[in-house]
């Protein structure tokens, strides 16, 4: 037997503190996984029971049904308690933290479609209910279906079923973990009362929703305690009967107190994310610098010889396990960067949380690293070693530039330098930024299919009227017609932000989250749930999709039309709406013979610049309507496959149905002059504007990185790529092979994790289209 | 001032022009760091192992990949030399003809043909090498010229690897040595590493595996060593030719034996691939010989053979 006799094996022979190892310390000594967390590992997948998918939102339709008459926050307030005090719990007995989660169903809370019932190890079908929103919002507006408004609500929201648009709220968070586990829901309870006792009107009844889910947690933490006990009791094993009444005594201070050591924080900060996924869509809940705000914790409990290095490498792999029942939830933990003196800050919980990951291989939690100049060569190491296992993690951020990022939209030098990483690889300030991040992506290709075809769609019944309709063959340069794709493309993102403003306003009245907003500091303090606008920073993020397919189309279109006239517009455009079928020379000249983004071709690459600094411009020049900035993100999370999946044939000579580039990269196969010409391609725009985050994927082959000396050139390819301007980077490092042996036999590569785009998956877990894009991407090797 | 009096790198000497057959970026194996390669097409050494065989002949070449050809018969049609025909819808290329005129990958739709070899006047190329600048910064990295036999243009490549040196690239040159000395002097001066390939000791198995004695190629080396310059050597292990403890000893023999061998400050053994022999194919070219891969266990030791003798190897 194992767990608590190897511990205490291990603490005698082991010293409580082992903060300094030689820097350069190989990442390949053997790693600590404990016989307790190869079981946990393995029997994780039986924690699910279908059964308990439309419990919540029975629970939630019947406490809605019973309190007609309260503020819409006071109704989801109780009906999270409600479901909380009957949710069902589950402790395994050999496990060594309480709680587990999984996707539950959310139509009650978000206007989603989303099934009762599906396999909670794939990924539910969920789908934005577009009638929904839209009757909503124009009800709490009181806005006439005929009104302008209306007709710009309905053009936005129909754009998001069409894919011309992507639209999501709920999710996409840095809750205030740190808050939590210094202070504990104990702590947040205390500040609700007063804030109840102090405050009045409608905001003291917001203050009461968010301190009725607070006094839910509590007593939920209550049932984990009592569960606990009572199966220490029953234990024969002495071990689990330990590991068990540790659990059982903590979860008992934890209803009475805030956390007093590591393991309390840990359990608490678990307990925190299970019960964010009671209220929030289970996405991009993401937990922050999670080595800072542990680290007092650890640091304290290993001078005092109550913890050790081994010891909090189990309780991080008990809760990775936690993290990885959300499939697919893109929960971001942050490590690095630099403290908020502008230091280099990294410490054993840094190296502890990169070897968890390395160690579990799952897609959850995902795994950012703030990449400093200062870094110490281990860090490099243990990021190096990471990138091999071919996972894709860890997406790696460049301090100065993401710092300059957020001061740019008014965060002090403090917030800027303490960014964490939301979801996929937007940054935010932990507990004082309400950004929904995910508001609105523009389809940059889909403009294309609706400036030919006077606004309708062709892949389905959808008009967008254009702004500037004019007659194709009128247009007579290549600037025409560039300064028309330009306009058409700001004002249909301003429409978007037009008709936003109207959904965000509507938010916090009818789809309020006074769970989450009890974590976010500002929303007790001035009595208002986070949507409506408390918190320090309010923004709101703005992205982009397919944007190397958009620039490949205009360098296309200026070719071929423009300069060698071996056609009109409005043939192109036959060629188009016919799926180039019959157009199969147009087809192979504009795939071969036309110059592609990420070759470091100057008369391509600076159409891309262009475009994004045209698009930062319309999205910076206005403010939200809570005060805060609207953010420009150059990402496309899996978009530019579902995207792909709805936009008709470009005239890069992409077909019908077909993915699109991917984020700030070259499109799919087409950036063969290696990865200096695609870094070079990149930074030529300035990625400073990327308030909201970018992504640069670079696919290598496996055997590329089994020779150090080939490890060693992607370090400087980093440095090189973020001396020149960049942002972020990740590494996709999985064979062509494989990944079509995983297509073909899924079950034989159940475990299979790949980089998508700002995050991770099973190869599994995704759709045909998005594992086809993630095939089709350029592979690197040396020469 | 009689020209022997000039430094080596001033006296004028006289080349053909090189075709550039490809310019090949993040390039990780042909020096330190992040490197920029060019390679020269021509070559007076025919190693039946060669994995550039696009760059045996100084002439333009073509290449022909058939698996994406569609047999729409454009290149028939505009190719002025009769470098392509279509007997009953299947490709054929004749490329000796080539005037590199590039017509026929320009209409090719299915992008199934390219024409290697193009000419860069000096000036041209350090504007080009220099996108990649900001990578041979950080990683102590640069321009390797290889091939080919860079050295059988020593006019052109004097001239180009000045501008780079003035650019602050810089600029190794990879050779088979196989030349007159009179190339080395004059490249010297401009260049930080000669990347030195060494393939047999035995002049006899040398001529049956190159086509050449290696005569000059040794003495080459002996005094580029005496000479102090800064040198790898890059040693193809080829199963059946040269993978045999013995010759790798003489080998290994001769290196430690050099006057100022201090200057090899690597000797590489670099396991023989086939990723180039799909290429023959698609040069409408017929390789001699059997070159096989070397077996894992013999690349583990051979290092051996050289470290004993003080002579900083390794396998790659």
């Amino acid at each position: 037997m194992e767990s608590a006799n190897l511990h205490e094996a291990r603490r005698a022979r082991s010293t409580p503190l082992r903060l300094v190892r030689p820097d350069d310390a190989p990442p390949t000594e053997e790693l600590y996984l404990s016989d307790t967390i190869r079981y946990l590992k393995e029997v994780k997948d039986g924690f699910h029971d279908r059964s308990q998918i439309p419990h919540r939102d029975e629970v939630y339709r019947k406490v809605f049904a019973e309190n007609p008459d309260d503020l819409t926050a006071l109704k989801f307030a109780k009906a999270f308690a409600a479901f909380v005090r009957v949710k069902k719990i589950y402790i395994d007995k050999r496990d060594i933290l309480a709680g587990f989660t999984y996707r539950y169903t959310y139509g009650t809370t978000l206007p989603v479609k989303m099934p009762d019932d599906y396999d909670p190890l794939y990924r539910p079908p969920i789908s934005p209910d577009s009638d929904r929103e839209y009757e909503t919002t124009l009800e709490y507006h009181g806005l006439r279906p005929d009104s302008r408004e209306a007709a710009e609500l309905r053009t936005f929201l129909k754009g998001v079923d069409a894919w011309l648009y992507k639209h999501w709220f709920s999710g996409h968070i840095l809750p205030g973990y740190e808050r939590l586990v210094n202070i504990g829901f104990t702590g947040l309870a205390q500040m609700g009362r007063e804030a109840v006792a102090r405050l009045e009107g409608v905001n003291r009844d917001f203050a009461r929703a968010m301190l009725i889910t607070n006094e839910a947690a509590l007593e939920y933490i209550g049932r984990y305690a009592d569960l606990a006990a009572e199966m220490a009791d029953a234990a024969t094993d002495p071990v689990c009967r330990r590991n068990l009444r540790r659990m059982a005594e903590s979860c008992r201070w934890l209803t009475r107190s805030a956390p007093r050591n590591f393991y309390d924080a840990v359990q608490l900060l678990w307990f925190g994310q299970e019960l964010m996924m009671v209220e929030n869509v289970p996405v991009s809940e993401s937990l922050g610098r999670m080595d800072k705000y542990l680290w007092p914790f650890y640091e304290r409990d290993t001078h005092a010889g109550q913890l050790t290095y081994d010891e909090a490498s189990e309780l991080l792999d008990a809760l990775w396990i936690k993290f990885s029942g959300n499939l697919h939830a893109y929960q971001a933990v942050t490590v690095g960067g630099c403290d908020e003196n502008g230091a280099n800050f990294e410490n054993d919980l840094t190296y502890l949380i990169l070897q968890s990951t390395r160690k579990l291989m799952f897609d959850q939690p995902l795994i950012d690293l703030r990449y400093t100049d200062g870094m110490s060569r281990r860090l490099w190491n243990e990021t190096a070693a990471l990138i091999k296992t071919g996972t894709g993690f860890p997406g790696i951020f460049y301090d100065p530039i993401c710092i300059q990022a957020k001061l740019d939209v008014g965060q002090t030098l403090e917030d800027a330098r303490d960014y964490a990483i939301i979801g996929c690889v937007e940054t935010g300030c932990a507990g004082h930024e309400y950004t929904p991040t995910e508001l609105v992506h523009l389809n940059w290709p889909k403009l294309f299919e609706l400036m030919f075809n006077d606004g309708q769609a062709q892949m389905q019944d959808y008009y967008a009227p254009l702004f500037d309709p004019k007659p194709l063959d009128d247009i007579k340069t290549f600037e025409e017609f560039y300064a028309w794709y330009k306009s058409e493309f700001v004002q249909f993102t301003e429409l978007a932000m037009r008709a936003i403003e109207l959904v965000e306003t509507m938010i916090p009245w009818r789809f309020p989250t006074p769970y989450l907003s009890s974590l976010m500091i500002g929303c007790y303090e001035r009595g208002m749930d986070v949507t409506g606008g408390p918190c320090r920073y309010n923004n709101t993020g703005i992205s982009t999709c397919g944007m190397a397919t958009a620039v490949d189309s205009l360098a296309a279109i200026r070719q071929v039309v423009f300069e060698e006239k071996k056609l009109t517009l409005s043939q192109f455009r036959d060629a188009l709406n016919a799926n180039y079928q019959g157009y199969g020379e147009l087809y192979h000249y504009v795939n071969n013979h036309c110059p592609k983004f990420g070759n470091d071709d100057d008369s391509v690459d600076f159409i891309m610049s262009d475009l994004v600094a045209a698009f930062s411009s319309v999205i910076n020049a206005r403010r939200n309507p809570r005060g805060g900035h609207y953010m420009t993100g150059l990402y496309s999370v899996e978009d530019h496959a579902k995207a792909g999946m709805l936009t008709a044939a470009t005239p890069d000579g992409r077909l019908a149905g077909s993915f699109e580039s991917n984020s700030m990269a070259s499109v799919q196969g087409k950036d063969l002059q290696g990865p200096t010409a695609l870094v070079n391609s990149v930074v030529k725009t300035d990625l400073r504007v990327a308030q909201n985050g970018m992504v640069l994927d670079i696919k290598f082959s496996p055997s590329f990185l089994e020779n150090p000396k080939h490890v060693e050139a992607l370090h400087n390819l980093v440095d090189a790529y973020f001396h020149g301007g960049g942002m972020e980077i990740q590494f996709s490092v999985v064979s062509r092979e494989t990944l079509l042996a995983a297509q073909r036999e899924p079950e034989k590569y159940r475990n299979l994790v790949v980089r998508v785009s700002g995050f991770s998956a099973y190869f599994r877990s995704l759709n045909k289209t998005t594992q086809d894009e993630i095939i089709a991407r350029t592979e690197h090797a040396a020469i | 001032m009689p020209l022997s009096e000039l430094p080596p790198d001033r006296r004028p000497i006289h080349s053909p022009r090189p075709l550039v057959s490809n310019i090949q970026r993040f390039s990780l194996d042909d020096g330190p760091g992040i490197r920029t390669t060019v390679f020269l097409k021509g070559c007076n050494l025919r190693c039946v192992w060669c994995h550039n065989p696009e760059c045996l002949e100084p002439g333009y070449s073509v290449q022909f990949q058939a698996a994406a050809c569609t047999a729409c018969g454009r290149c028939v049609a505009v190719c002025p030399r009769g470098c392509h025909r279509l007997p009953d819808g299947r490709h054929q290329l004749a490329p000796a003809a080539c005037i590199g005129c590039d017509a026929c990958a320009r209409h090719c739709l299915a992008g199934a043909l390219r024409v290697i070899g193009r000419y860069y006047p000096p000036g041209e190329l350090p504007a080009l090498l220099g996108r990649d600048r900001r990578y041979y910064a950080e990683s102590g990295g640069g321009v390797t010229f290889s091939g080919g036999e860079p050295l059988l243009f020593p006019a052109w490549l004097r001239e180009t690897a000045a501008l780079c040196q003035a650019e602050g690239m810089s600029v190794a040159v990879d050779t088979a040595g196989n030349v007159p000395y009179t190339a080395f002097a004059a490249l010297r001066p401009l260049t930080d590493l000669f990347l030195f390939d060494v393939k047999f000791f035995d002049p006899a198995a040398h001529r049956a595996a190159t086509g050449a004695a290696n005569g000059r190629i040794r003495a080459n080396l002996t005094r580029l060593c005496r000479e102090g310059t800064r040198l790898w050597v890059r040693i193809p292990v080829v199963a059946g030719y040269n993978a045999d403890l013995a010759e790798l000893e003489r080998i290994a023999a001769f290196l430690a034996a050099l006057p100022g061998r201090e200057a090899i400050e690597r000797v590489d053994l670099l396991p023989y691939h086939s990723y180039g022999a799909g290429k023959y194919e698609s040069l409408a070219l017929i390789r001699s010989g059997a070159p096989a891969v070397p077996e894992a266990d013999f690349m583990r030791a051979a290092p051996a053979l050289f470290r004993e003798r003080g002579l900083p190897a390794q396998s790659g």
